[in-house]
């Protein structure tokens, strides 16, 4: 038996397609509700430990470890250098420690490497945003939305298709944020850019479907939605490829963070444009039930 | 082909050398990629401590000579101090709104641009005298949120104008900022960083013009009266005009002074074996100045407004011991100018912290460096004849003269960065490092591997799609001469590629083909018959254009949304898909279609 991923579209009504994305929007809905999405040092800001003079470079995993045990979130270690010395910048998540807590983070390190303490300073970290740029950044989200919605309307000028590609759109977001929420990735510039790209790519496939639906010739409206989702899938699948290697044939935690989102977020696309918006378009279509001249 | 060939020579630049960093973290790779900058995790880059010289004080007035006497003393502060005074609320941020003292308790709270030691507290007192007390226990050494974020933008500017170097700014507890940028020099960096941009210019031994009296500065040029020195033209303001035009009236040949973070809080100590080889400046002894030869009328006759003690290189003389101690309530900083022995430093006074300043190569210039004098500006006869008539002139030029033309240059491009990012406080150097490459050759190792199975994978996926040969080698194609197009235009942009960015590269692998393969789906979909009907490949390929240009422009739109918001590596990383996407519609997108109109328009008439 043929496995043909478009079944839905020639078999399901569109009410019953409208089932699978809304019982995962409502998942990633609760998920967020009790969970919520926690944010990375980016946003946060953190700890740095930084130690100076050395003499050689230690085991970065084995510092990690000693800082991740002492301070019970997770560390990243970075090396400088100086004057022919050598030095370590660690970077922890842990947010305003007390100063008992300093003291011993400092004593410990400062045994575990063999430095005196006066090698090791610990400082509170700020995030990479003032509140010049957290400006910048309440405006470009609140004005991307818009200007998408422009793009989009103009390109269809139809009020209801608009917004039921962009209902899609950003119902993928949501998704993968819940997924990042229920997983633990947290957002982090790395991850917000990922969510961003994911608006445009979440873009094509809706595109696709619509055109095909109101636009494309020959066959009816289920058969081209259906012939539509084939290419879909196909866009989908070489970007989910590429994104697949890149993540995990690199052991950058950047790259992870700005992949994730768009990994799954490629997964739930396929749900939320060939069901929600491929249910919404076709209602639209069908109630029009204008034929069509072969 | 012409722009992908030019965009492989371009990343390849055989001509050009090899970066050592470079060379030394990715090896052979470097020999290849000699037009591309690499950022901080890939080649490592410079982490640079600063402190910013701020304060908080707090002083006590009497309720009822409020608000004149807050007023006076911020104007003395100002203007003694040489910095900006900002008023603070009662949990020290910014005042945003409201008296800027307790009109009840007469408690008053203001941050100043400087550093709170003890003799910048005496000095304080002595200034303010009677018109309030100082409340030295609630005096502490920090900066506001508002201070900090302001330092940080500007200094981002200085450095990263267009946040493609990937430089990364974050504040740590207390007054110190954490920098962490990609081949920046720690010399580059004390230059860029570490200068506050305080302009003054004097007229005869007074002040004249200040910063906020500069509109603008315009692009350094070569000098075509001097040798080995660069022009820096620069608009005053109305009132800088205005100033400017009071003072310097009828004042032919007279000298102004340019000095650039003069040290108000430091006294010179100079090396007695220098002054003979000095040829314009000659120290005056009763007045502890360095002066210029001459008469202001012929250009000469200025002092260096620093203090300065001489004396011998091998030992401290009573006189300049003497000087520098009675100096000491004010002056917090000596500044060596010569080459002295150990036994000179220990008897220094110990409320000084000593300082180096570098060996610009010539005694005259080491002086005059010491004491931020930049330029000296003389006033020509035509210029000071047209004041006197009542004409305001707004353009001026600093002239910066150094050992070489390109040296000149450098140093007046690093003036106008400095002087048009002004930072509202002094800010020194805490501690510099250099930051080994995280990752380096590593995770390009990774990415090519994660290229090479995507570009084998996608080539796979297309070949079972379509089975035609063609159609998967014009897909595959096109989107390698995106690829090679993409990186030849990062390699001529100011791009410091890092691990985003060059993950951005590789996913043109995966999304460049996407709009080969809804060309080639629309193209392919239908018979003969119908692509008659409806006016052939032409419309079938419109069609498809149309979802690809509305799809690309709103990623566009989420690009520069993540290129507003975006730091470092993630306003790259939009640059470069901002970048893709262009390339993508404009260039090989149309390739494409006409690549596919010909294997498919073959096809299809043959059949």
């Amino acid at each position: 038996m043929k496995l043909d991923p478009a079944y839905h579209l020639h078999r399901w009504s569109t009410r019953r397609m409208l089932i699978p994305p809304l019982v995962l929007a409502l998942f990633f809905l609760v998920c967020l509700l009790v969970r919520g999405v926690p944010l990375s040092r980016d946003f946060r800001g953190g700890t740095l430990i930084q130690v100076r003079g050395m003499e050689n470079y230690p085991q970065l995993a084995e510092v990690e470890g000693v800082v991740e045990n002492l301070l019970g979130g997770k560390a990243e270690v970075k090396l400088t250098s100086y004057g022919g010395l050598h030095g370590l910048d660690i970077e922890a998540d842990n947010l305003d420690l007390p100063q008992g807590v300093r003291e011993n983070l400092r004593l410990s390190l400062a045994g575990e490497l063999g430095v005196s303490e006066n090698q090791v300073t610990v400082y509170n970290m700020g995030s990479v945003l003032t509140s010049l740029s957290k400006r910048q950044a309440r405006n470009a989200l609140a004005v991307a939305p818009i200007l998408m919605a422009l793009v989009i309307f103009l390109n269809f000028r139809s009020l209801k298709t608009s917004g039921s590609i962009l209902g899609s759109v950003w119902l993928n977001v949501f998704d993968a944020l819940g997924c990042m929420s229920l997983v633990g990735v947290r957002l982090s510039m790395g991850s917000m850019a990922g969510l961003l790209m994911l608006l445009g790519y979440s873009d094509d496939t809706n595109n696709l479907l619509v055109t095909a639906v109101e636009k494309g010739v020959g066959g009816t409206p289920r058969e081209r939605a259906a012939a539509a989702m084939v290419t879909g899938l196909m866009v989908n699948g070489t970007t989910f490829l590429t994104l697949l290697f890149v993540n995990l044939l690199t052991t950058s935690t950047l790259v992870d963070e700005l992949t994730f989102p768009l990994l799954v977020g490629m997964i739930f696309d396929v749900v939320n444009t060939w069901f929600l918006n491929a249910a919404l378009v076709l209602g639209k279509e069908e109630r029009r039930e204008i034929p069509v001249a072969l | 082909m012409l722009v992908a060939l030019l965009s492989v020579a371009s990343v390849w630049r055989p001509w050009a050398g090899v970066n050592e960093r470079t060379r030394s973290t990715l090896g052979w790779a470097s020999e290849f990629t000699r037009g591309l900058n690499f950022g901080v995790d890939i080649v490592g880059g410079s982490r640079i401590l600063l402190s910013l010289q701020a304060s908080h004080l707090v002083f006590q007035f009497s309720p009822s000579e409020l608000p004149g006497a807050y007023e006076e003393v911020v104007g003395i502060l100002e203007n003694e101090l040489h910095t900006r005074v900002l008023p603070l609320d009662e949990h020290g941020e910014a005042l945003k709104e409201g008296l800027p003292y307790d009109p009840h308790t007469g408690v008053a709270r203001v941050e100043v641009g400087v550093r709170a030691t003890e003799g910048l507290l005496n000095l304080v007192e002595n200034l303010v005298g009677s018109r309030a007390r100082l409340l030295r226990e609630n005096v502490t050494n920090e900066v506001c949120t508002q201070t900090r974020n302001e330092v940080i933008e500007i200094l981002k500017n200085r450095v990263d104008p267009l946040g493609t170097r990937g430089a990364v700014l974050k504040a740590l507890g207390g007054n110190l900022i954490l920098y962490e940028v990609p081949a920046l020099t720690p010399q580059e960096a004390e230059v860029l960083l570490g200068k506050q941009g305080r302009l003054e210019i004097w007229l005869e031994n007074e002040p004249l013009l200040y910063g906020e009296h500069i509109l603008r500065v315009d692009p350094p040029r070569a000098s075509l009266q001097e040798r080995n020195a660069a022009e820096l033209p620069f608009r005053l303001t109305d009132e800088g005009a205005q100033r400017f035009r009071e003072g310097a009236a009828g004042k032919a040949n007279y000298p102004t002074v340019v000095y650039i973070d003069r040290p108000t809080d430091a006294v010179l100590l100079v090396q007695e074996e220098l002054l003979p080889s000095l040829r314009v400046l000659e120290y005056e002894d009763y007045l502890h100045l360095f002066r210029a030869k001459g008469f202001p009328e012929e250009g000469g006759g200025y002092y260096l407004q620093v203090p300065a003690a001489v004396t011998p290189g091998d030992s401290l003389s009573l006189e300049a011991r003497s000087f520098l101690e009675g100096e000491s309530r004010t002056k917090f900083r000596v500044l060596l100018v010569g080459n002295f022995s150990g036994r000179v430093l220990e008897e220094l006074p110990p409320s000084y912290s000593v300082e180096n300043v570098p060996y610009p190569g010539d005694a005259e210039s080491w002086i005059r460096e010491a004491c931020g004098c930049k330029s000296v500006i003389i006033i020509s006869p035509s210029l000071a004849q047209e004041l006197l008539l009542g004409r305001t002139v707004k353009d001026l030029v600093i002239t910066v003269s150094r050992a070489s033309g390109e040296e000149a240059m450098r140093e007046a491009r690093n003036l106008r960065t400095i002087l048009s990012q002004r930072l509202p406080v002094g800010v020194s150097v805490e501690g510099e490092s250099m930051l080994e490459a995280r990752l380096g050759t590593t995770f390009l190792k990774q990415l090519f591997w994660a290229g090479l199975l995507s570009f084998l994978g996608v080539a796979a996926l297309v070949f079972f799609r379509y089975r035609r040969p063609a159609i998967t080698l014009a897909v595959m194609g096109t989107m390698i001469l995106e690829l090679v197009i993409t990186m030849g235009v990062i390699s001529v942009l100011p791009y410091s590629l890092d691990l985003a960015e060059l993950a951005g590269v590789v996913l043109v692998i995966g999304t460049g083909v996407d709009a080969q393969i809804i060309i080639t789906d629309e193209v392919m979909r239908g018979g003969v018959r119908e692509v008659r009907a409806v006016g052939g490949l032409r419309d079938r390929v419109r069609r498809a254009f149309r979802v690809i240009w509305g799809s690309s422009l709103t990623t566009l739109v989420a690009m520069i949304a993540l290129a507003t918001l975006g730091f470092g590596e993630m306003r790259g990383f939009a640059l470069v898909t901002i970048l893709g996407i262009l390339l993508s519609v404009l260039l090989t997108r149309p390739l494409y279609a006409r690549m596919v109109n010909a294997i498919l328009g073959r096809g299809e008439v043959k059949g």
